[in-house]
């Protein structure tokens, strides 16, 4: 084994372990700190109601940035730099949001800064490479330049997906859940540019402290029964961190087919509610909770469309079954997420 | 039981929004925006002009989508439930009568 190798090896598996264990015993730590300062939320879709203690969102990004923390140390990627900033920014205003409840329009506005490390390292700094400014696209062998575009595309999609994963996290586990599948066809996408010499070893050892922190928030804390929901900062944190690995990965569209059911719910609710509100802030509810704690659709025509509303439209369900169906869909999405993957890099070599 | 027939016609819909991004993307970003016409302002107005158009036919796509769904399977079973609901009321009425 050469020393390189044994590099990489320990600084993945540092920083794998690192945000496991913070992201483990920093959500512990916050759900009985929560409960203790009466932080906390009825979850409607139980049929005893519990109080639920909201955000774990510090523990979430506080685990994915040491992780990246340690992994910058080792490979001095100013990629990695950026990615953890990305993700530092966005947990603090979800933050904001959670105390203070943003409008719709300021959180997108905000989230806006998020972007900018990444440009900015990337003009500042000498030699950092955080995102090439070429675009891969299907059936094509070679990339699209775009060193005017790309810059304004990374600034503008780190709002995009802080709010797309926002939008998701509906029902216990599901935005974690959707994030935990997305990432396969994105660690493939990033393996199969690796082999090809167009990515480092240092991106796919980023995408680690998040894997790491989603696995331990997820299988911990988040699947049904919820003991802790994310709140914003989990969502605004992980959203912004997905949105920096598809950029510095260079998988930009294979990410956002692996996240179109998140993507297509955003679309859904903004379309038919016709401009920039948080959910709290619609009058009519897309769904009816039933005496069995079941739902089912709203057949109020102001009701707005979301991907909960369409999946309950032929009879009720309960939180468990739609959690269900969403996977199913988030798997789907994945594997036409792979097949992107292939249609980008891997049969545009073959012809 | 609920059926499975929105989770199949929202794999439909994911299958369709799939192509749209693919088709998209290559259109705009392997088509449009390369293409230069003159090094001028207008080029990149026209660029952005026929950039938008294609997204507002796409998103059109994606809406008129979402609407037949929801006329078939959620206003539609509203109305047949109204329906039958009248049916049984007016059926005691002419019971009781």
């Amino acid at each position: 084994m050469t020393v390189f190798a044994l590099l990489v090896f320990l600084a993945g598996t540092a920083s794998f372990v690192l945000s496991f264990l913070i992201c483990l015993f920093g959500t512990r730590f916050l759900i009985q700190f929560l409960v203790r300062r009466k932080m906390t939320v009825l979850d409607y879709h139980k049929p005893e109601r519990p109080q639920i203690p909201r955000p774990a969102g510090p523990a979430i990004f506080g685990g994915v940035v040491a992780g990246e923390i340690l992994l910058f140390f080792f490979s001095s990627s100013y990629a990695i730099l950026a990615l953890a900033l990305v993700t530092l920014i966005s947990g603090i205003v979800g933050i904001v949001d959670d105390l203070a409840t943003l409008g719709g329009l300021a959180k997108p506005l905000l989230l806006l800064i998020g972007g900018i490390p990444m440009v900015a390292i990337q003009y500042l700094a000498p030699g950092a490479s955080v995102y090439s400014s070429r675009l891969y696209l299907p059936l094509f062998s070679h990339p699209t330049y775009l060193p005017i575009l790309y810059p304004l595309l990374v600034i503008i999609a780190i709002p995009v997906t802080t709010n797309t994963i926002n939008t998701i996290d509906v029902l216990n586990g599901v935005m974690s859940g959707t994030l935990l599948i997305a990432f396969v066809p994105v660690t493939v996408a990033i393996i199969i540019r690796i082999y090809l010499g167009l990515s480092s070893i240092w991106i796919l050892l980023a995408t680690l402290p998040l894997i790491a922190s989603l696995l331990s928030f997820y299988f911990f804390f988040h699947r049904y029964p919820s003991k802790i929901f994310p709140g914003d900062s989990g969502a605004l944190a992980l959203g912004g961190a997905y949105g920096a690995i598809a950029i510095i990965g260079g998988v930009e569209i294979v990410a956002i087919i692996a996240i179109l059911p998140a993507i297509l719910n955003s679309f859904l609710f903004l379309s038919s509610v016709k401009k920039l509100v948080e959910h709290r802030q619609v009058s009519v509810q897309p769904t009816i909770l039933l005496q069995d704690s079941r739902m089912v659709a709203s057949t109020d025509r102001k009701a707005p469309v979301t991907l909960v509303r369409l999946l309950v439209s032929t009879g009720p369900q309960s939180e468990r079954e739609i959690t269900r169906n969403i996977f199913k869909l988030d798997a789907y999405c994945a594997g036409l997420a792979l097949t992107t993957a292939l249609l980008i890099w891997v049969i545009p070599l073959a012809k | 039981m609920p059926s499975n027939r929105p989770l199949f016609s929202l794999f439909a819909i994911f299958t369709v929004a799939w192509l749209l991004v693919l088709a998209g993307a290559v259109v705009i970003f392997k088509f449009i925006v390369p293409f230069t016409y003159c090094h001028c302002f207008y080029d990149g107005v026209a660029k952005g002009a026929f950039s938008t158009i294609l997204a507002v036919i796409w998103l059109g796509i994606l809406v008129a989508m979402r609407d037949q769904f929801v006329r078939k399977n959620i206003l539609s079973k509203a109305q047949k439930d109204s329906e039958s609901e009248r049916e049984i009321s007016q059926d005691a009425s002419n019971k009781l009568g």
